[in-house]
């Protein structure tokens, strides 16, 4: 492609991105969901230095204290630890983990779509009926199978949902590669004779990026919430380490004495999903107004 | 692809139904292998602590769980052709009346939820579409995504909490009374895990549907329908609805997807007698025929919604049966 | 659909909820009990798990039984029963008159069936099931034989003193053997004893129903039914109860105890169980291989705090693997480890490990009496940080954990409950060098004096011989410390007021005949 027609489309994107930028701003809950990522992000990422407590520290003897107790502002769990400590230190087990599984579905699923896409024919038949196969199977289900075949933990938990997560960004980067490949100025630039990798590199991955970041961030949610409920079921993370589906779990027998230790946890985990979804609403509606 | 079966519906649904089989085919090799991937052997498990190790070797054989993976698959797969699913390993009993029987309390609880989800979901996701921007709009997106946002385990705690045990409204297990009961008490039993379940599934479906016919309504010939006068309700009812249907139809059939194998949660705490609370054991349990069967049944049926939402699609947009 | 429809459709569903929450009241003469989980299946031979049994053992009886309340042994279908003097012979007079559920009548030859069935490999019922327990209880007997039809004959192989105590385990309770020709494999849902209750319907996943049995030969029982519902989760449990939507269960949130026993319509009713919860640590790693460093262990937990914060007071401190149920064989000498990290140190570093170590310590995420692993596991985890020992927990579901027990782990928690109240199920099983893994001896321990006591338990008949024998035994394993010794669980049964005459029983059977309601 000649160098005029690469800057003229470079700078229409600077200006949309500037616009994109503007439009978020301008949507109290986008900017509402940023705030709550934001303040998830600082709470793991300074929780040694926020934590009141040593989130496995045991004191038998001041279990299920109520929120508010001296020393303990969001009271303490069935062994004592400080909830409020615990709830920091489950803040960067489940958000590490929730974007490092996105991450890898997103990767690895892009990468499939991407050679579903270009190569075609029945490699990309191929392809689509493994991801269909993959989507027939009943989704925590699967992640249950994988984790009874890896061993419960953190990393294996991690691994199987994004697994579980691969046809999902499969799909939409495949739809977006045939896309493309249609567009006129695509023809055009091969009418110029510009080689298929560049094509690739300058044309697709572009496109691609809006669907995938929204994508992404809507998705994030979606797998810290599955990661705890593994966790819930018992298989995730390991004792003493927890996260908030196990903290979930393990306080469900003692709801009629101390609500407030399965209460917290859920509302841990929504706040999270909740700043991710409403993050994602408002890039999905700044960066692509057609899909608003 | 395009030609086989020739055209017209006939034609298309050969076509879908040529598609489908290679995918139950993957979904059946795919638990086979990952059941089989994982430690644990079947046998020792169900004979317990107390068994020795002949003892152990033994019932292997009888299982025929030392033969070859592939000759394994295969005996199996032959079977299940013939309408046999074999036998769970530790009940002892016949697979396939055991997962039809807990396949019908989770159609139960799917049902109860996409009918929650379908009727609060479509009629949010509508109103707000057509009420752009307005305070309705405003707040019923917020819900939405609230509830798009919320734990569906720790949704369930929390009702559970409130309304079984602090107003003793609604009980809080189970599908049924003791004592046993009719539709009435299966519909009391019914109501919290179905709003559990239905509620992340109506929040997902009003933003869809918002989204899906706010596109309609933007297109040329709804305006131009609307510049002849039509009266708003005739406009949505006439030209919106009916192209909105392929998108909405969608959604609810990924719903009927999410919702048959996403149960696992709320039935595990509701202590509901369906499909997926049952797997999870059956899954601990290495008993392979029971997984195998209760996964290959859901995939079937999941294929089998497909493959409804797909003729429907081609039953009213033409276009579509020439892929 | 307009959300004018959805109001409508809400209200009705919100009038039928309303109307259909009068729930009626329970009937006069049936129960409900609500347990852990359901039936797996109702074939005693093939049972392994608690719930089966006790659904089950309301149906089939053995020859022998155990004295309600006790372990100690009555006559069961055999009203009298003689014993050779070398040990050998046992023949067993049966009980006149009793009849299976389907009619058929206990005799002799239903008797052989039974146990050729499981004994008899080439024989044409054998392949009908599969037997967890035959080598264990059948391995030492050389053949079962018909004298007249109300008369049978059971040869050893070897003199066994348990052998009794074996009768009266669930896998060896006669059922009627036209049931099964008739059956086959499918007798595992309908089973056919001679037990007070009988089988009236099994909805898998909902509720299992008995009804009495009229025809019984002890007298028919005084309720007419009792109906069984799994309520897997604990918290369901304890609100089932409270509202008196089932009339009697067990293993409910140990917290809400206190709240219980204040009920005025609820009765809370413990009893010490055969149960012992421990630690097992294998002898072979190079740290557990030394005597003092297991002792440190035990040196280390704080099982008082266990029990009073975790357990909530419903298990008491468990210093031998026998607990006082067994009666004259528990050894009942003073706690031998009490709470004492300083000499846990001091011990530790006697032997070499004034650093600690590092050890990886298997807990399972749930299983039959484990009580509240994970919880107990997290604790113990940090009694043993404070001295040192660094423990990685490595949590498993039960099936898998099972297969990781019997393969030897450095460090791994169970929880044995046996059914039968003889001392060598427990010790010989659990502490024998015979019974290395993929046997229950999961930490290789091996002293050739407990052997021999052990071995010699087996075969002595006399009651105070034995009784000195076991007792040493103990004395030498507490020495030894091849456990962390945790707990004895006590059993807490949590039933509505209206049930009477309920007696708790110490292998956690819930025995119904002799029940009534007011």
């Amino acid at each position: 492609m000649s160098s005029a027609a690469v800057t003229l489309a470079a700078s229409a994107g600077r200006s949309s991105l500037a616009e994109a930028a503007r439009m978020f701003r301008k949507s109290g809950s986008a900017v509402f969901g940023l705030g709550l990522v934001v303040v998830l992000g600082i709470a793991a990422g300074l929780a040694p230095l926020l934590a009141p407590h040593d989130p496995d520290a045991i004191d038998t003897a001041r279990r299920l204290a109520r929120p508010l107790t001296t020393g303990h502002v969001l009271g303490t769990d069935e062994f004592g630890r400080d909830l409020l400590s615990r709830l920091l230190y489950g803040a960067r087990t489940s958000l590490v983990v929730g974007l490092a599984a996105t991450a890898l579905a997103a990767a690895a699923g892009s990468g499939l779509g991407l050679l579903a896409g270009f190569v075609g024919r029945w490699v990309d038949q191929v392809v689509m009926r493994s991801i269909d196969t993959l989507m027939a199977f009943p989704y925590f289900l699967l992640a249950i199978a994988i984790i009874a075949t890896l061993g419960p933990g953190l990393v294996n938990g991690m691994v199987a949902v994004a697994i579980v997560n691969i046809p999902f960004y499969g799909r939409i980067v495949r739809a977006t590669v045939l896309a493309v490949k249609q567009t006129e100025y695509v023809e055009a630039a091969r009418a110029l004779g510009v080689s298929e990798l560049r094509l690739s590199l300058t044309h697709v991955l572009r496109n691609c990026l809006a669907p995938l970041i929204v994508a992404v961030t809507l998705n994030v949610g979606g797998m810290i919430t599955a990661l705890a409920g593994l966790s819930f079921l018992g298989l995730g993370v390991q004792p003493p380490t927890s996260d908030w589906g196990s903290m979930l779990s393990s306080s469900r027998q003692y709801m009629n004495v101390a609500p407030h230790v399965a209460a917290l946890p859920g509302l841990a985990i929504f706040l999270a999903v909740l700043g991710f979804n409403l993050l994602g609403d408002g890039l999905r509606d700044a960066l692509d107004p057609r899909l608003r | 692809m395009a030609a086989v079966g020739g055209g017209g519906l006939q034609g298309y649904l050969v076509r879908r139904i040529l598609l489908a089989l290679p995918v139950l085919v993957g979904v059946s090799l795919l638990v086979f292998g990952v059941m089989r991937l994982a430690p644990g052997d079947p046998a020792a498990i169900m004979l317990g602590a107390q068994a020795t190790r002949e003892d152990v070797e033994r019932l292997r054989r009888d299982l025929g769980l030392d033969r070859p993976v592939a000759v394994q698959y295969l005996q199996w797969m032959g079977r299940v052709l013939q309408g046999d699913l074999g036998r769970s390993i530790p009940l002892g009993r016949e697979v396939l009346p055991e997962v039809l029987l807990r396949f019908k309390a989770t159609v139960v609880l799917t049902a109860g939820a996409l009918v929650i989800a379908i009727s609060l979901g479509l009629g949010a996701g509508i109103l707000s579409a057509t009420r752009q921007y307005s305070w309705l709009d405003k707040l019923s997106m917020a819900v939405a995504v609230t509830g798009v946002s919320l734990p569906v385990f720790w949704t369930g705690i929390m009702l559970i909490l409130v309304f079984a045990l602090t107003l003793r409204w609604l009980p809080s297990a189970g599908m049924a009374s003791p004592y046993g009961g009719g539709l009435a008490d299966l519909l009391w039993h019914l109501v919290l895990p179905a709003v559990t379940l239905g509620t992340a599934s109506a929040a997902a479906v009003a933003r869809l549907t918002r989204s899906s016919v706010l596109e309609i309504i933007r297109q040329d010939y709804v305006r131009a329908a609307r510049a002849k006068g039509l009266a708003e309700r005739a406009v949505i009812a006439r030209h919106v609805l009916k192209n909105a249907f392929n998108p909405i139809l969608t959604v609810v059939g990924v719903q009927v997807g999410y919702l048959l194998g996403g149960a696992i949660l709320t039935e595990t705490v509701f202590s509901w007698p369906g499909l997926g609370s049952m797997m999870v054991r059956a899954i601990q349990a290495r008993d392979y025929p029971l997984v195998q069967g209760g996964v290959l049944l859901i995939a079937t049926t999941f294929v089998l919604v497909n493959l409804i939402v797909d003729l429907l699609y081609a039953v009213f947009d033409p276009r579509i049966r020439y892929e | 659909m307009s959300r004018r429809r959805a109001w409508g459709i809400g209200l009705v569903l919100l009038a039928v909820v309303l109307v259909s929450a009068a729930v009626a009241a329970p009937p006069k003469d049936a129960m409900v009990i609500g347990l852990l989980a359901e039936p797996v299946t109702m074939d005693p031979p093939q049972i392994t798990d608690l719930n089966s049994t006790r659904v089950i053992k309301r149906m089939f009886e053995g020859l022998t039984a155990q004295e309600l309340g006790t372990y100690k042994i009555v006559p069961g279908l055999a009203q009298s029963w003689d014993i050779s003097k070398d040990g050998l012979t046992y023949t067993f007079h049966l009980r006149p008159n009793v009849k299976f559920h389907d009619g058929t009548p206990l005799t002799a030859e239903a008797v052989k069936f039974c146990f050729d069935r499981q004994l008899n490999e080439q024989g044409p019922f054998y392949a009908t099931g599969t037997y967890p327990y035959v080598k264990g209880f059948l391995g030492n007997v050389a053949g079962v034989e018909v004298v007249n039809p109300s008369t049978v004959q059971i040869r050893l192989k070897a003199p066994l003193t348990p052998f009794l105590q074996y009768l009266a385990h669930h896998s060896l309770y006669i059922y009627s053997p036209e049931a099964l020709k008739k059956w086959g494999k499918d007798v595992v849902k309908h089973p056919v004893g001679t037990g007070p209750f009988k089988l009236e319907a099994w909805e898998p996943g909902v509720r299992v129903v008995l009804s009495r049995n009229d025809q019984y030969w002890g007298g028919a029982p005084k309720i007419r039914q009792a109906i069984y519902v799994p309520i897997i989760e604990a918290q369901a449990r304890l609100s089932a109860i409270k509202t008196g939507e089932i009339d009697l269960t067990m293993d409910v949130p140990p917290d809400s105890l206190a709240d219980l026993r204040k009920d005025p319509d609820v009765v809370v009713a413990e009893t010490n169980s055969s149960a012992v919860w421990y630690v097992a640590l294998n002898t072979r790693h190079p740290a557990l291989k030394d005597r003092r460093v297991r002792q440190a262990l035990n040196y280390a937990v704080h099982k008082d705090a266990i029990i009073r914060d975790i357990l909530k007071g419903t298990a008491i401190v468990a210093t031998t693997p026998l607990s006082p149920v067994y009666g004259a064989y528990h050894e009942d000498k003073t706690q031998r480890y009490p709470y004492d990290p300083a000499k846990a140190k001091a011990l530790l570093k006697e032997a070499g490990y004034a650093n600690g170590f590092d050890v990886t310590f298997y807990v399972p995420e749930s299983g039959s009496g484990m009580q509240s692993p994970v919880e107990m596991g997290t604790v113990i985890q940090a009694n043993l940080a404070a001295v040192g020992v660094r423990a990685k927990i490595q949590t498993m579901e039960w099936g898998a954990y099972l297969k990781k027990y019997l393969d030897g782990p450095d460090m791994a928690e169970m929880s044995w409950n046996p059914s039968i109240g003889d001392p060598d199920h427990m010790m010989y099983m659990l502490l024998s060098s015979d019974r290395f893994p993929p046997a229950f001896n999961a930490g290789f321990y091996q002293n050739p004096r407990v052997d021999e006591l052990l071995r010699k338990g087996r075969t002595t008949i006399d009651d105070k011989e034995r009784i000195l024998l076991y007792r040493e035994a103990q004395r030498l394993v507490m020495e030894d410390a091849p456990w962390i010794f945790v707990d004895h669980g006590k059993q807490v049964i949590v039933h509505r007021k209206r049930v009477q005459g309920f007696k708790l029983h110490p292998n956690f059977d819930l025995v119904l005949k002799q029940v009534w309601l007011q």
